[in-house]
């Protein structure tokens, strides 16, 4: 646990010692690694999830798993890797940098970031607990009525779901506040908000989505709540007037912002790596800056393209469709500024900068697939099908957990003060990348070929889906292999990793101004900061940025 | 840049207000979307009951109602009265304002609670009986949803006070917020 | 219901169920048109990949810092207006176009009014099943027929569905015919498809439903305008009585079946289960699951 110990600390203090300081702690960068801990053990448990579920689609009329023990399966890999793994590990890692990269002491709310923080793990283990206390939710994590009323779902494992959920989705408005607040009030003096790091920037606005989408679902989940055992009739179509759709507009209302949520984040992060290991200031700071904006307002008016094929009038299919061929635009526009950034630098292909790469690479596809899904009529051809789960799985996790590779190895040596073994990095960044593609290209293939998402089985007269599936399935071994290569790496480099010193990378914000790892109080003196690249101005007295920025 | 409040790392901030007005606005824009979700529930779901009792039929003498209203929203003007008399120093006008508005509350608290005995005893509606019903208790549950206007003012009156001396109302989750906030 | 993959063999089944293989029809049906839409956004996007992709590699590779390059920093470029502006503007012009496509294919396909000469249908969600039912031309309060799990269609004239929910929300989804539309409770909707040929078409419930959601699978027939006339005049008819029938009846009767199962000219008037009138009529049960000959409704009878 003590990683961010020195090393002597750890040898003379009794384990219960350790254990409580953790426990009680309010720094900030104790939680953020606190949070990455738990978000990596939820990480392996979702993906065993998944990789059991592959095992049952092999080949056909597997008959490894049983249908509901499928349908669990599926319904909290789901929940587990948005709620319990990248969510976490974007909130822990932003929760460990942002204090640092605006030159702060700490969040503005140390105790209610360290609430936050247990609210998140005790939800978790909450919902987890369902398995012990007689099955997991078997609804899907999108939870959609009526499935979920009592009539159809009579145990009490949709309830652990709801109240799982709602407790980790309160810490994680908390969190949002918190951020709004540090960004707000606690940057270092010359700091304007126009000069903040992109990274701290994006998580102002995620903070944002944070803020507005998180209570629907909660007041969603209460509904909810409350027609399983207040008896009213919300959801519960088996009584005239209730709606089914309510629900899923409701759910989609924050689901959808909750994928940029996810999203913003790993931008964030990819916007931090790219300028370092190219050399190259970023290009078109501002435009980044607005398409974020852009991108947090304009995702909470598309939620309903997640319904396409439920029968809305077709005025709402149009403009949702259109409103999500709008998305398309400001995301465009960052990839366009990070390959610009690249061009003409001197490009370092160390680890976090392969990882960058592969986000950009393995986003473009999960993008590009979502301006055909953002088509209505091509919706209603592929939605619910593995088309789709190809689609969001290149966004989150060809994109999004890549990034956060990224941004984990660019910061590992910050958090730590080691750096991970590079030789290790490559290898896990190769297997990843090939084992991600394996498992997830062929999906776009199969959902073409009818085949549906969500189905514990499928038949012999469907020979043509067998391939695919087994090739998917082979996939998960290499990135099993992938997986293991990483944690062995994390545990090889904290061990026997050479020190890291205070800027491994010649970086230009200001966390890599301090020790690594920082000392409590995080800075001994704050640079004045003139310019959205503090260190550099430092390094480069004769050639500051200052000069250069407008704003 | 104007005004450069210190706050406790001793950085400058580049906002003319302290965090925790920052944060506390924050925590309001969180309120406001959640019962904003259930403005919107009420819309839907508004004339979809297909079976009675209607507002008409239950709220046929609301008097009770307006007073408790009247209470409530007057609870925001003492709140604001109470919290200036405290930056003032004023100590004594302070208790009799907090203690007026603590006074308010109950009041309000108790014409609720005869309205909703009313509703449950002699109409004999509850969150079960029919659409109208569960959502106007659902959002009873969390603020008195028929009245939003004072949503509005609440939120107004807390921006205007410091966060800690505010005394938590009958509005439960707001007052969970407060004691979370405070704490920090 | 053990799987037993041998005898499934013996099960009528489509070569294809692919969405880019829409039926075959005169003026075109909405799979068709989706396709043509989903070639399209495929040029498109393929252009966008092979452009960016290609940008890409072209900087991993040439701007790779080698072991002959100085330490020094390379030129720092804080950005370009125009160029800026230009991936700003290409990116907006290009979904526009898409756009105006989609509303084109959105309009075309889905219908609020059924189509001109078109049989209207309604489909009954059911976990884990579907009921068909043919309403009366004239009457459309009255069914002419209902039957459960297999559809049976005319070739050459627009099918007209309405559908409906009991319990969950399922989705009606053919690759081959349409897009799917989802079967929502308190929510009809409604969808159409057509073709000339006569044949097999198959798909399966596309939303989640529950437990059995993977074997909630979807036969649609297509006949020949004449055999169609055949099968719904038989399908009318209620259950076949006489001697020879005498024995089955009454142990049918005798137990819990009816209950929750209807054949039309018995007292069995169960509702909550597939009408069993002219099961023998149907070539699989459970859903498409297996084959219905002798064997396998003994062993799925129980």
């Amino acid at each position: 646990m003590a990683i961010a110990e020195p090393e002597s600390a750890i040898v003379s203090r009794p384990l219960p010692s350790i254990l409580h300081e953790w426990v009680t702690t309010v720094d900030h960068k104790k939680l953020g690694i606190m949070y990455i801990i738990a978000a990596f053990i939820f990480l392996v448990i979702g993906g065993i999830e998944a990789a059991l579920m592959r095992w049952q689609l092999i080949r056909p009329a597997e008959e490894i798993l049983s249908p509901d023990t499928f349908n669990q399966l599926f319904t909290m890999h789901g929940t587990t890797m948005i709620f319990f793994v990248v969510m976490p590990l974007l909130i822990g890692m932003a929760n460990y940098v942002v204090p640092l990269m605006i030159g702060a002491r700490d969040m503005a709310f140390p105790r209610l970031n360290a609430f936050s923080f247990w609210l998140y793990l005790f939800g978790a283990i909450f919902t987890y607990y369902s398995f012990i206390a007689g099955g997991a939710p078997s609804i899907g994590w999108f939870a959609y009525a009526p499935l979920t009323e009592k009539a159809f779902s009579r145990d009490s494992s949709t309830d652990y779901w709801i109240l799982g959920l709602l407790i980790s989705g309160i810490g994680t408005v908390g969190g949002g506040v918190n951020f709004i607040a540090t960004i707000l009030c606690l940057r270092a003096p010359g700091m304007k908000l126009s000069k903040v790091p992109l990274f701290v920037w994006i998580i102002l606005w995620t903070a944002f989505l944070i803020v507005v989408a998180f209570p629907p679902f909660t007041a969603a989940q209460i509904m909810l709540l409350f027609d399983r055992h207040l008896g009213s009739h919300f959801f519960d179509t088996q009584s005239p007037g209730a709606s089914a759709l309510f629900w899923q507009h409701l759910f989609w209302f924050f689901g959808h912002p909750e994928v940029y949520i996810l999203a913003l984040p790993a931008f964030g992060m990819i916007s931090e790596v790219i300028p370092v290991f190219s050399r190259k200031v970023i290009f078109g700071y501002e435009s980044v800056a607005m398409a974020t904006a852009g991108i947090g307002f304009i995702s909470l008016g598309v939620w309903a393209h997640h319904m396409f094929s439920v029968g809305m009038s077709r005025p709402l299919d149009i403009y949702f469709s259109g409103a999500t061929f709008l998305i398309a635009v400001p995301t465009g526009i960052k990839m366009f500024n990070w390959l610009a950034t690249m061009y003409g630098g001197k490009i370092i292909l160390k680890t976090p900068m392969l990882f960058a790469l592969g986000f950009l690479s393995m986003f473009l596809i999960g993008g590009l697939t979502g301006i055909m899904l953002a088509a209505q009529p091509v919706t209603e051809a592929v939605t619910d099908s593995y088309f789709v789960v190809a689609h969001f799985h290149y966004v989150a996790f060809g994109g999004i957990l890549f990034a956060i590779m990224a941004g984990f190895y660019y910061w590992f040596p910050k958090m730590t003060g080691k750096i991970l073994n590079e030789s290790l990095g490559v290898w896990n960044f190769w297997f990843l990348l090939v084992g991600f593609n394996l498992t997830f290209g062929p999906m776009h293939i199969s959902g073409i070929l009818g085949m549906p998402r969500r189905v514990y089985t499928y038949h012999m007269f469907r020979p043509e889906w067998e391939i695919w599936n087994l090739l998917s399935t082979l996939g998960v071994l290499v990135q099993a292999i992938a997986f293991a290569i990483f944690f062995w790496n994390i545990y090889v480099s904290l061990r026997w990793g050479e020190p890291a010193g205070d800027d491994p990378w010649d970086a230009w914000t200001l966390e890599w101004a301090t020790t690594s790892p920082p000392p409590v109080y995080n800075f001994e003196t704050v640079p004045e900061v003139k310019s959205r690249r503090p260190l550099w101005d430092l390094k480069h007295p004769d050639d500051p940025d200052w000069k250069f920025e407008h704003f | 840049m104007s005004a450069e409040a210190t706050t406790h790392a001793g950085h400058a901030s580049s906002l003319p207000i302290s965090h925790e007005k920052v944060g506390m606005i924050s925590f309001l824009v969180t309120e406001a979307a959640f019962f904003t979700t259930l403005i919107m529930s009420y819309l839907y779901y508004i004339g979809k009951s297909k079976t009675g009792p209607q507002p008409a039929d239950v709220f046929e003498d609301i008097s009770v109602t307006i007073i408790s209203t009247v209470l409530l929203l007057s609870s925001s003007i003492t709140v604001h009265l109470a919290d200036g008399a405290f930056k003032k120093g004023k100590h004594s006008v302070f208790v009799r304002f907090w203690f007026l508005t603590i006074a308010l509350g109950v009041a309000f608290l108790v014409g609720t609670a005869i309205e909703w005995h009313g509703l449950i005893f002699e109409h004999d509606l509850t969150i079960a009986t029919n659409f109208f019903r569960h959502d106007l208790f659902h959002s009873g549950r969390f603020s008195r949803f028929p009245r939003d206007a004072r949503r509005a003012d609440d939120e107004y009156s807390l921006l205007s006070g410091p966060v800690a001396t505010r005394p938590a109302r009958q509005d439960g989750k707001c007052g969970v917020g407060f004691v979370v906030l405070a704490f920090c | 219901m053990a799987l037993d993959s041998v005898l499934l063999a013996v099960i009528d089944t489509a070569d294809s169920v692919s969405i880019l293989d829409p039926a075959p029809s005169d003026g075109g049906g909405p799979a068709y048109w989706i396709l043509n839409l989903f070639y399209l956004i495929c040029c498109v996007t393929g252009v966008i990949f092979i452009v960016v992709q290609g940008m890409l590699v072209y900087c991993t590779v040439r701007f790779r810092k080698t072991k002959d390059d100085d330490d020094s920093e390379p030129p720092q470029v804080y950005g370009s207006t125009p160029i800026e502006v230009a991936w700003t503007v290409a990116p907006l012009l290009t979904v526009f176009v898409i756009f105006l496509v989609v509303v084109r294919t959105v309009v075309e396909i889905r219908v609020s009014k059924p189509p001109p000469n078109s049989l209207p249908v309604t489909v009954v969600g059911h976990q884990w099943w579907w009921e068909f039912r043919y309403p009366d031309p004239k009457n459309p309060e009255v069914d002419l027929a209902v039957t459960a799990n297999e559809l049976h269609v005319p070739a050459g004239r627009p099918i007209f569905l309405r559908l409906e929910s009991v319990d969950v929300i399922h989705s009606f989804w053919i690759p081959r015919l349409a897009g799917k539309t989802d079967v929502v409770p308190g929510h009809p909707n409604h969808m159409w498809f057509r073709t000339k040929e006569a044949g097999l078409f198959q798909g399966q419930c596309a939303e989640y439903c529950g437990t059995q959601h993977a074997n909630m699978l979807l036969n649609v027939y297509v006949d020949e305008p004449e055999t169609f006339q055949r099968w719904l005049e038989n399908e009318r008819r209620p259950a076949r009585d006489g001697f020879d029938v005498r024995k089955g009846k009454e142990k049918f009767l005798s137990l819990a079946c009816v209950g929750c199962h209807t054949v039309r000219g018995t007292p069995a008037r169960g509702l909550f289960g597939p009408d069993l009138t002219h099961l023998m009529s149907r070539r699989t049960l459970a859903s498409g699951m297996v084959p219905n000959d002798q064997e396998h409704l003994h062993r799925w009878g129980g």
